[in-house]
């Protein structure tokens, strides 16, 4: 192919140019799907990532699946439905694997704990719970009124798979999370 | 998922405020203009990026403005009245030597404004040498010289 100093070959600066065209718009479809995986909560934040584990009127526990990196992340607690109607109630008990909280720094707890006590390989939270809760009706169906729940806000230090076990009264939930760096 | 949407609002009403305030907002590098721009960025960075520090937060926000900006640019090149409504179309300031005052004066530009575009891009010195100008959608006034 005879081409002076300084000549351009546009056939096959065109083929070039085709094939950049094409990278492109693969280019915008990925960004576009990384858009609606965000808009869906697949990086936290949406109906994607929000979970509740546990059955009510058993405790609950909502938290999201993905977090991110440094970035505030919610949990919900609903303790049990109480079973009697004793005046007095115990106080609630949470006790959270160190494996899982250490990576975590803790934003805000409401209501406060009233006390926090590190127990080896946890840590025990105890809340005090209002009074109690009347008794679900006779055919065993649960009430509908407000439940009571505790929200904790924490903030990932740590990217990847989280997992930790969480205690809620008597109960053991397996709390997974992945966090987004 | 707010990343996406605090992104999306962010965009679109800067571009309808930009849009708002005239063609030229920002064809102007003047001081102003440019501590404008500046100050802009900073006041939008708050509702971007909110309380969130992780990259994937950013990347989502960046590729959501970056998308928006590829969709607006097709959407300019498939559908002609999208192309008006978002940039505008050129406007004629000066025709046969005569600059249009009314027409000037509502879209800001006086005739400073034509001289010293007259001088930048054809070094011509007085409005005699000037047949025709027009405000482009830039913002740049372009001048078509007298023939001699």
């Amino acid at each position: 192919m005879g081409r002076t100093q300084g000549q351009r070959d546009f056939q096959d600066e065109l083929t070039y140019h085709r094939r950049e065209w094409m990278v492109q718009r693969v280019g915008w479809i990925v960004m576009a799907l990384l858009i609606l995986a965000a808009l869906v909560g697949a990086f936290g934040s949406g109906p994607l990532s929000s979970v509740t584990i546990g059955h009510a009127p058993q405790a609950t526990l909502e938290y999201e699946r993905f977090a991110r990196y440094a970035t505030s992340t919610g949990l919900r607690i609903t303790p049990a439905l109480a079973r009697t109607t004793a005046d007095r109630v115990e106080p609630l008990s949470v006790e959270i694997d160190r494996s899982f909280l250490d990576d975590y720094s803790i934003v805000s707890i409401v209501p406060e704990p009233r006390s926090v006590r590190a127990a080896a390989g946890r840590y025990i939270l105890e809340f005090e719970l209002d009074e109690a809760r009347p008794a679900p009706s006779a055919d065993g169906t649960p009430d509908d009124l407000p439940r009571q729940a505790i929200t904790i806000h924490l903030r990932p230090q740590a990217i990847g798979s989280r997992a930790g076990t969480w205690r809620i009264g008597a109960e053991t939930l397996h709390v997974d999370q992945f966090v987004y760096p | 998922m707010d990343a996406v949407i605090r992104a999306a609002v962010v965009y679109i009403f800067v571009l309808l405020l930009m849009r708002l305030s005239g063609k030229r907002t920002l064809a102007q590098v003047t001081t102003f203009d440019f501590v404008l721009l500046l100050i802009i960025s900073e006041a939008t960075q708050q509702a971007l990026i909110d309380d969130d520090n992780s990259m994937i937060n950013a990347a989502i926000a960046v590729t959501t403005l970056v998308g928006l900006n590829v969709l607006m640019s097709v959407l300019k090149q498939r559908f002609k009245f999208i192309e008006r409504l978002l940039e505008g179309i050129p406007l004629v300031i000066v025709a046969n030597g005569k600059p249009l005052r009314d027409v000037m004066d509502k879209a800001r530009v006086d005739t400073e404004d034509v001289l010293d575009a007259a001088r930048e891009t054809h070094g011509l010195e007085s409005f005699g040498q000037i047949k025709h100008a027009v405000l482009e959608r830039s913002g740049k006034i372009s001048i078509i010289p007298r023939e001699k």
